[in-house]
């Protein structure tokens, strides 16, 4: 799970720089994980180690090959919330903020 | 550049609560029925010998009542985030549902009054209802674009449930017209299908995305889940004409395959667990682990039954494998996916924690009471005693009513809107989002 870490892993990229915010506008450098051809609950347990981190941003961007519906009590657990998943070709986007819904 | 499209089904896999809540809260009722008919006729338990009368009539609400209609309702839930496959319609779960809690009652009614012809009536929508479940499976299963292993493990699973519709509609029909040459045989061949083939391969299957989920642990290692996928199915058909062909060294056979390959399934999955997130595992993880424990004891017992003779015999075995085993793993799960569920449908502002929908005290009632039922049962099982069957059952059906009373309340903390049943044509739904709160400085 070590390459989950936000800015440090492989598994992580800044979303302007891989391309991956191509289809919807991002903050610049918003922290992206790809996550597409992970069975669950693998695509979960790196989204939680990725917010979980020390040094975990307060906005994450994912794409997954499915609705990650396992995660949200999870998110809601610690605080984080997220914009409703968006389908975008044949990925799943997530939006991620540290915050609860107000 | 494409426009996102936000999820309004297809690929959002979250069903309406009304759909697997109706077979999760029919399962508990069925649940506290089987207690009870146990207390009110312990003496059906020791001296169950595989005919007609309230021991088959209690074993089959275990088996159909609880363990099937809570398969029905995970499996229309999990299966399709599994398969990345949206179930294509609604109405036929719920006709599956309307056949199993007609069927089901009339079926258990029939064989604990001795009357066939009533078996036979509560038998047809019942085996009606479970082809029409495997095929819903196999048609969901057939059009995933990715099949994985615990996907493997339920196309397996549907086989095997075929198999057991069919050979339990026949031995149901032999107590009325006698078409079979030996029923005690057919028998044998559908418990052991049911149990170990269609109720151990789900398990199996989605054991791997369930307990690593309860746990926040990576995927297990696939390996021995492979072998398992190969190694259970070759061990049926070993055990299938061993009972056939009356070879007891071919059964013991089956059972220590089933048994290794059980244990390196079980093996996979706890190395995952050790990689964890979450340091403090739960009940609902203890329990799926004292189930697993006892489907190992009965395997165990299987084997040890062609060397010497196991006190109590089949149908010790089967109760620790059914009850012990099988029922002990399903309200491991049952209890995590019931308040999982239902948290997953408020607006996220005011989504309530799944521990907060009910009291625990309630599950640690069930897990004492179920615990001390199986054990107590067993016992009176092997000393012949239906005292000790009652107050086992007794334990069970206190057990039973704590588990109940925990899923109605928590069903009942159900935001109304999300509790009312979808109208046809019905699509499955998003999650309800939580709007992102403002962003902060700097990000």
């Amino acid at each position: 799970m070590g390459d989950t870490e936000v800015g440090t892993g492989s598994g992580v990229a800044a979303a302007n720089a891989t391309g991956a915010a191509d289809d919807v506008a991002l903050p610049p450098g918003a922290p992206y994980l790809d996550l597409r051809d992970l069975f669950p609950p693998e695509p979960l347990v790196r989204i939680l180690a990725a917010i979980g981190a020390v040094d975990a941003p307060d906005l994450l961007v994912a794409d997954l090959d499915r609705d990650p519906i396992a995660l949200y009590p999870e998110l809601i657990e610690r605080g984080w919330s997220w914009r409703p998943a968006e389908i975008l070709g044949d990925r799943v986007r997530l939006v991620l903020r540290r915050g609860a819904a107000s | 550049m494409s426009a996102p499209t936000f999820l309004a089904g297809a690929r959002s896999r979250l069903l309406p609560p009304s759909l697997p809540f109706r077979f999760f809260l029919a399962a508990t009722g069925f649940h506290v029925a089987a207690w009870g008919l146990l207390a009110v006729f312990p003496e059906a338990l020791p001296g169950f010998s595989g005919g007609l009368g309230p021991g088959l009539a209690a074993l089959h609400l275990f088996t159909l009542g609880v363990l099937t209609m809570t398969a029905m309702g995970a499996a229309i839930q999990l299966l399709p985030i599994a398969t990345m496959t949206p179930l294509s319609a609604y109405w036929p779960v719920k006709a599956i549902f309307v056949a199993m809690v007609g069927g089901v009652p009339l079926l258990a009614w029939g064989m604990a009054s001795g009357r066939a012809a009533l078996t036979v009536a509560g038998a047809v929508p019942t085996v009606a209802a479970v082809v029409g479940f495997a095929g819903l499976l196999a048609l969901n299963l057939a059009r995933t674009p990715k099949p994985s292993l615990p996907t493997r493990f339920a196309t397996a699973a549907v086989v095997a449930l075929i198999a057991t519709a069919v050979l339990g509609g026949l031995v149901a029909v032999d107590f009325e017209i006698g078409v079979l040459d030996d029923h005690g045989r057919v028998a044998a061949l559908h418990f052991v299908v049911a149990v170990f083939g269609f109720f151990g391969l789900l398990v199996m299957g989605f054991s791997l995305i369930l307990l690593p989920m309860f746990a926040l642990a990576p995927a297990p290692a696939p390996g021995p889940g492979r072998i398992a996928l190969a190694a259970v199915p070759a061990a049926l058909a070993a055990a299938i004409a061993g009972i056939w062909f009356d070879l007891a060294a071919v059964r013991a056979l089956a059972a220590v395959v089933g048994l290794a390959a059980f244990a390196g399934h079980v093996w996979a999955i706890e190395a995952a667990l050790k990689r964890r997130m979450r340091r403090r595992l739960d009940l609902a993880v203890a329990t799926i682990r004292w189930g697993e424990g006892a489907l190992a004891v009965a395997l165990v017992l299987v084997g040890l039954s062609v060397i010497v003779p196991v006190p109590g015999g089949a149908t010790l075995i089967g109760w620790i494998a059914i009850v012990g085993g099988l029922g002990t793993i399903l309200f491991g799960v049952l209890q995590r996916i019931v308040p999982f569920l239902t948290t997953m449908h408020f607006a996220g502002a005011r989504a309530p924690l799944p521990s907060e929908l009910a009291p625990v005290e309630l599950l640690r009632a069930h897990a004492t009471g179920h615990g001390a039922a199986v054990v107590g049962a067993a016992l009176g099982i092997v000393a012949a005693s239906p005292l000790a069957v009652r107050i086992a059952a007794v334990a069970g059906l206190a057990g039973a009513i704590a588990f109940l009373v925990f899923a109605v309340r928590v069903v009942m903390r159900l935001p109304r809107a999300a509790a009312a049943a979808p109208s046809a044509p019905d699509s499955p739904r998003s999650p309800k989002p939580s709007p992102l709160p403002p962003s902060p400085k700097g990000s």
